[in-house]
């Protein structure tokens, strides 16, 4: 069996960050608090990470995607239901030309990272994995972002993303065979 | 004008005898004149009291028409009875050219206009019924000074009242329930609405003249007491009512001040509301030749008092030279018949330091002059190592130190004067430098203060505009002006007035003594949070309409390096420094190197931005259902493209090079 691993990574909180004063932020902040969220995200291939590639973006030293971790966590878990259904996912980055591509085969699932803006050969080029693992896996790493978010303020639990990643991930889960 | 009256479907011969015995009022009853021409009231319809000219009914009156013309110092009362037409859309009882008329306690009914007054001055009508008319239960035409109060109207079909080229007309007390418009007025001057019960009218009021209309019930009033003083706090005005009493008849709970030993003060208003010290209101009584107000600081002494005269001629403008360490002030009213003099008791007012005024002035001072204190006002105070100025009285300034090339908004704390030998006091008078008649409703209604500041925003503001005459003398002021904007109430002192209508938020029009807000945001904005930011974008190109627009999709101005129209899907678009997650520090922690791989300088990322906004070459929506969009603008010299994601509300979260066309999703 492979290892398909999604770590979210949350950003340092400053004492003043919105996300803690979260739901007490500045009108003029409210409609777009989703870039609170911002953060890494660390992906394991069977021990392959994503790669800071010449001219590419929004991939860090450590090896991390940059990204707004609600909205991919979001797109991650609006993948799920097309995938099991055979189709073809792209899940696009808001913060770059980045993306995934999940490649439905059977009971597998093929993921191929495209990194944009680099003539390089991507890394990660349909990397197979069970699509039971990839659901789990996306649950799991879901589940692991809301502990970190509620975590730093509980109130965040009702923040719009938040709940609509949680509401989100229990439907999922409550479809996931037991093991 | 020569005095005649009119009958209405009258026999030719009456209307001969009439018009040659200038009687002064005949009743056209069943369709046929039965007037007696007995002098003033109609035969066997009432009963005539010479020596108060009354005409008091005895029975209804089934009329086609009812018409007094040129008649003056006449009172028709009803005493319960009727007058009531056919009902045929037709007639009205019709006062033309009379003076000094009074109608009440009828009922009227099932004309087409219940009483039309033409040409008319002084006219008051009062604790009677107006109702089933077929198109207006009273209406005024080129008439002044109409008093309408205590009355109820309903079921009148176009509209209860009727006002058109008309002034000085207070409608009070009165319940309105119609089928159409209540009041309906049109090319008016002063008119005073207020205590009235507005209810279920499907159109409340139409109000196209700069009517003043306060402490008003209306049953549509949507809004909150949050003070629990019955009076509404939020989404002000309604139907330009700022003081909406949120209970009908709220206005009895509100009792004014009980009456003193000798005469009655109304009311006042012992707070410091703004820069005046308030508002005195009081009744004087009938032969008073002089009236006065008496001020004294700390505890009243014969020594220290000092009398400010009241008189038609001055009319009663007074300045007072605060001394800013009284904590307090006494007043009283004097006034004389010629033979006895009378006094109130002492009144006394708290005194706080202005605080625009408390950093520049020491105690131990006290301001005597309009020099001095113009001084201070300027930023030049008379603390600190200044010598002291004059102390101890005269308290109060003489009239004649009030000059316009001073300016009084340098004197603060009060303004007091008499405009009305009815016994009016109120700062108001002091700017009214035109009629010299105030706007306000007559004293025995008012409840003073109260009334006061209902009209403290109109018409204050108004005449000092008009006083000032200049945008210039308005920019040195530190007058305070009330501002309802987004239905939240502000306060800005006169000087800014000037900021704002150099920078085209407003617009000053000093004849009419009127200050328009042009973009209401942007004005909200720059009350709360000042004017800096606009006056930095504005130097960049960036026009009112874009601000104001970007103001209510919750732009931070402050933070905000431009605003831009994008070529379409968005009004606006803005680029704030942000932070690191978003905006330009995020765009240039994130993306400075890629966009430097691209040949694009850190420096110029925001213009990168804008020209991407404004010149495209494509537009992507975001596939996120938040919404917003991607702007993509190739690179030159590349086959990248710049891409800018921006919220739905114009927001400009990040920008980055990219090579496709993919906006998230």
């Amino acid at each position: 069996m492979s290892t398909f691993r999604i770590e979210p990574r949350i950003r340092k909180v400053s004492i003043d960050d919105d996300l803690l004063k979260y739901p007490d932020v500045p009108f003029y902040d409210q409609s777009i608090f989703f870039t609170s969220f911002f953060g890494k995200l660390y992906f394991d291939f069977d021990g392959n990470k994503l790669k800071k590639l010449k001219h590419s973006i929004s991939i860090s030293d450590d090896n991390c995607l940059n990204e707004y971790l609600s909205d991919f966590y979001l797109r991650l878990l609006n993948s799920i239901p097309k995938v099991i259904k055979g189709k073809k996912v792209e899940i696009g980055m808001t913060d770059s030309g980045n993306c995934f591509i999940l490649k439905p085969e059977n009971d597998k699932i093929l993921i191929t990272f495209y990194y944009d803006l680099t003539s390089e050969e991507s890394n990660i080029k349909n990397f197979r994995i069970s699509l039971d693992q990839f659901v789990r896996e996306a649950v799991r790493s879901a589940q692991e972002f809301v502990e970190k978010i509620v975590e730093i303020n509980p109130k965040l639990e009702n923040e719009k993303h938040i709940s609509e990643i949680i509401k989100l991930k229990e439907k999922i889960q409550s479809k996931i065979k037991k093991p | 004008m020569r005095q005649r009256f009119l009958i209405l479907e009258a026999q030719y011969f009456f209307l001969v005898i009439s018009i040659i015995l200038m009687v002064n009022f005949v009743f056209a009853a069943d369709s046929i004149s039965s007037a007696a021409v007995d002098g003033s009231c109609a035969s066997g319809s009432g009963v005539w009291d010479e020596s108060s000219r009354t005409c008091t009914l005895t029975n209804n009156m089934h009329v086609t028409g009812l018409w007094g013309e040129g008649l003056s110092n006449y009172t028709l009362d009803c005493n319960g009875y009727s007058i009531h037409g056919y009902y045929l859309g037709q007639g009205d009882i019709s006062l033309s050219y009379v003076t000094n008329f009074a109608i009440k306690n009828c009922q009227i009914y099932d004309f087409y206009t219940g009483v039309y007054i033409a040409n008319s001055v002084n006219v008051a009508i009062s604790n009677s019924q107006f109702f089933s008319n077929s198109h207006t239960g009273v209406k005024s035409y080129r008439s002044t000074k109409i008093n309408l109060y205590d009355n109820n109207f309903f079921s009148n079909v176009n509209q209860d009242i009727f006002l058109q080229s008309s002034g000085d007309i207070n409608f009070f007390r009165n319940n309105v329930q119609s089928e159409n418009y209540s009041v309906y007025e049109e090319n008016n001057s002063n008119i005073n609405i207020f205590n009235n019960n507005f209810s279920a009218n499907p159109i409340q009021i139409y109000s196209p003249s700069f009517s003043n209309i306060f402490e008003n019930y209306w049953s549509d009033y949507p809004g909150q007491d949050l003070d629990g003083d019955n009076i509404g706090d939020t989404l002000l005005p309604h139907h330009g009512d700022n003081y909406p009493f949120v209970i009908q008849n709220g206005w009895l709970n509100s009792s004014p001040p009980q009456p003193d030993q000798n005469f009655e003060i109304i009311s006042f208003s012992p707070e410091i509301e703004e820069e005046f010290i308030g508002h005195i209101v009081w009744n004087s009584e009938t032969g008073t030749q002089f009236s006065s107000v008496e001020w004294a600081y700390n505890v009243p002494e014969p020594h220290n008092v000092s009398d400010a005269f009241i008189t038609e001629e001055e009319q009663g403008i007074m300045l007072i030279a605060p001394n800013v360490c009284a904590d307090s002030i006494y007043f009283r009213i004097h006034y004389s018949d010629g033979v006895v003099d009378k006094y109130s008791d002492w009144q006394m007012i708290d005194m706080i330091p202005h605080p625009d005024m408390g950093s520049t002035l020491t105690c131990g001072t006290t301001a005597s002059s309009i020099d001095s204190y113009a001084s201070a006002s300027g930023g030049n105070g008379k603390g600190g190592n200044d010598p002291p100025l004059v102390t101890g009285p005269p308290l109060i300034v003489p009239s004649e130190y009030f000059t316009p090339e001073v300016g009084i908004e340098v004197v603060k704390f009060v303004t007091i004067g008499s405009c009305l030998d009815e016994g009016w006091v109120s700062w108001g008078c002091a700017l009214d430098v035109g009629t010299m008649v105030p706007v306000f409703a007559p004293v025995k209604l008012a409840k003073g203060a109260k009334i006061v500041k209902g009209l403290d925003a109109l018409n204050s503001s108004r005449k000092y505009i008009i006083f000032t005459g200049s945008l210039d003398k308005l920019a040195v002021s530190t007058r305070q002006f009330k501002l309802i904007l987004n239905q939240t109430k502000y306060k800005i002192i006169g000087s800014r007035i000037k900021t704002w209508v150099d920078l085209g938020i407003a617009k000053l029009d000093t004849t009419e003594g009127k200050i328009t807000i042009v973009f209401e945001n942007l004005a909200e904005y720059a009350v709360k949070f000042g004017d800096d930011a606009i006056v930095r974008l504005k130097g960049v190109g960036v026009t009112n309409e874009l601000m104001e627009v970007a103001i209510k999709n919750n732009a931070n101005l402050d933070e905000t390096l431009n605003i831009v129209k994008p070529q379409s899907k968005l009004n606006v678009a803005w680029l704030e420094n942000g932070n690191s997650s978003k905006g330009l520090i995020h765009i240039e922690e994130r993306h400075a190197s890629q966009f430097l791989d691209n040949g694009i300088a850190t420096d110029d990322i925001p213009n990168a931005i804008y020209n991407a906004l404004k010149q495209p070459i494509k537009i992507q929506p975001s596939k996120d259902y938040r919404g917003g969009w991607c702007y993509f603008k190739l690179i030159e010299g590349t086959a990248n493209y710049v891409r800018v994601v921006v919220a739905s509300n114009g927001f400009v979260l990040t920008a980055n090079p990219q090579s496709n066309f993919k906006c998230g999703g």
